[in-house]
């Protein structure tokens, strides 16, 4: 798990052109400018409507695939930003003709690392509020389900009208549900496992358990990489649930004859290790697109939660995650995770 | 002798309607229940003097919690049969003490149907 000191941020970049090659140089977009054979750059926010947003509100990720460029980052940057290189990782990504770079910076500027540290706060304090409105609320609910289920011995009828009360208080149990899964299981916080392994055994659980309402994943291409004996420092728990919310958002997208969903490396080193996950299904809509991490932030009828809490798991875990997706193309997940010693 | 089912929760509607729907499902079975904010002394202190044949308690209850109005029960009756009724997840703290001092408890999350209580508790068909 990486360990920030005060000072120092890691910052994200993918690009999508392949002309850069030893050194890294954005300056030609004004949208950053940066040089990895130097030890100084500049860090600069300034153009059109992806400035305004990144300026303006916490920029989980952005597509901005009309500029060929995009940045995660956690941090708001409202002026340009000046700090020392500590290492730039790069990986790329087979289905663009680019990039990815991640830039650890030492910023001389105290505030940007000081939002690292909010964001982190706000992520506690969001499991807190989820945590307690989990629990307030279930014992009302369950008056309520109980209730119901008197009426329906009372009345010794199952009519429509208690079938669909029963079927809306399930599904604010699944909501709560879902919100659950934000507090992590302390018993099963300690298991690993090899990271094939985890993706196969999840997707044997989604296949079967989408089956019924998607007879889609018959026919569907599941190809996933050789990842080896590489473990995640990423517990097997959490790691199931992010590749159970993946995978099924996956296969809720395809709307193709020839569907296909691959999990490919993309990179590895010495402690970390990238990989995405395609489906080549009906893409996120642009307009909820920057926005796809934001809790209840949703285009199906799901809780819009599923990416929520895999940015959770994934970025307190001390990687990243990154979407990239076109409508009626493709969507791409872009994952980065620290490799467990001994892994 | 009529048997009896102790039904402590501190959510005051809960208590009621689970104290309704046993009483109707199972007219012979003896039902009691506690609600209020206290309702964990109240019934240590019912305890006192009576005895449950089964329970259904909330975990998290101010002061006298779940797991004290558990070893009341116990003291006298240790045949009793009890299950957990909780809006706790499984990281809980309240739920691991629970499960230390007794790893066979029965816990059931709400929200649970009347169904799942009665199988639990082994009470058979009403």
């Amino acid at each position: 798990m990486l360990n920030h000191s005060l000072n120092e941020i890691p910052i994200q970049i993918i690009y999508f052109d392949n002309k850069l090659d030893s050194k890294i140089i954005f300056s030609s977009v004004n949208f950053l400018n940066i040089s990895a054979n130097c030890d100084s750059f500049i860090l600069g926010m300034c153009k059109d409507d992806i400035c305004t947003k990144v300026s303006t509100e916490k920029c989980v990720a952005k597509s901005v695939l009309d500029t060929g460029f995009m940045i995660e980052s956690s941090h708001i940057f409202t002026e340009p930003l000046t700090g020392i290189i500590r290492t730039v990782r790069r990986f790329g990504f087979p289905s663009f003709d680019g990039g990815c770079y991640e830039i650890r910076i030492e910023t001389k500027d105290p505030d940007v690392a000081k939002n690292t540290i909010i964001e982190k706060n706000m992520q506690d304090n969001f499991r807190l509020i989820a945590s307690g409105i989990n629990h307030e609320v279930r014992s009302p609910l369950q008056a309520l389900y109980a209730y119901l289920e008197m009426l329906e011995i009372l009345h010794n009828d199952k009519n429509d009208i208690f079938v669909s009360m029963r079927l809306e208080l399930e599904k604010i149990v699944g909501i709560l549900d879902s919100l659950g899964k934000f507090n992590r299981n302390d018993k099963s916080v300690s298991e690993y496992d090899v990271f094939s392994k985890i993706i196969e055994d999840t997707w044997k659980t989604v296949y079967i358990t989408l089956l019924p309402s998607h007879p889609i994943v018959l026919d569907l291409d599941f190809i996933v990489d050789d990842f080896g004996d590489i473990v995640a420092n990423i517990p097997k728990a959490e790691l199931q649930q992010i590749f159970t919310n993946i995978l099924r958002n996956s296969v809720e997208a395809l709307n193709k004859k020839r569907s296909e969903i691959s999990v490919k490396l993309v990179s590895k080193n010495e402690e970390f290790f990238s990989f995405l996950v395609r489906d080549n299904g009906s893409g996120i809509p642009n307009q909820i697109l920057t926005d796809i991490f934001i809790p209840f932030v949703t285009s199906k009828n799901g809780m819009g939660l599923g990416l929520t809490i895999c940015r959770y798991f994934i970025l307190s875990r001390g990687g990243t995650i990154f979407v990239l997706s076109e409508e009626d193309e493709f969507t791409e997940i872009i994952i980065s995770l620290p490799i467990r010693n001994g892994g | 002798m009529p048997k009896t089912i102790l039904i402590v929760d501190d959510n005051d509607s809960t208590s009621s309607v689970l104290n309704t729907i046993f009483s109707i499902l199972y007219p012979d079975l003896n039902v009691v229940s506690f609600s209020t904010k206290t309702a964990g002394s109240l019934a240590v202190e019912w305890l006192k003097s009576n005895t449950t044949d089964y329970a259904i308690l909330d975990v998290a209850i101010n002061g006298v919690n779940g797991l004290d109005i558990y070893k009341t029960i116990l003291s006298d009756n240790c045949d009793a049969k009890v299950i957990f009724l909780t809006g706790c997840h499984d990281g809980d703290l309240r739920i691991k003490k629970l499960k230390e001092f007794d790893s066979s408890v029965v816990i059931i999350r709400k929200v649970a149907s009347i169904k799942t209580m009665v199988s639990a508790l082994g009470l058979g068909d009403a």
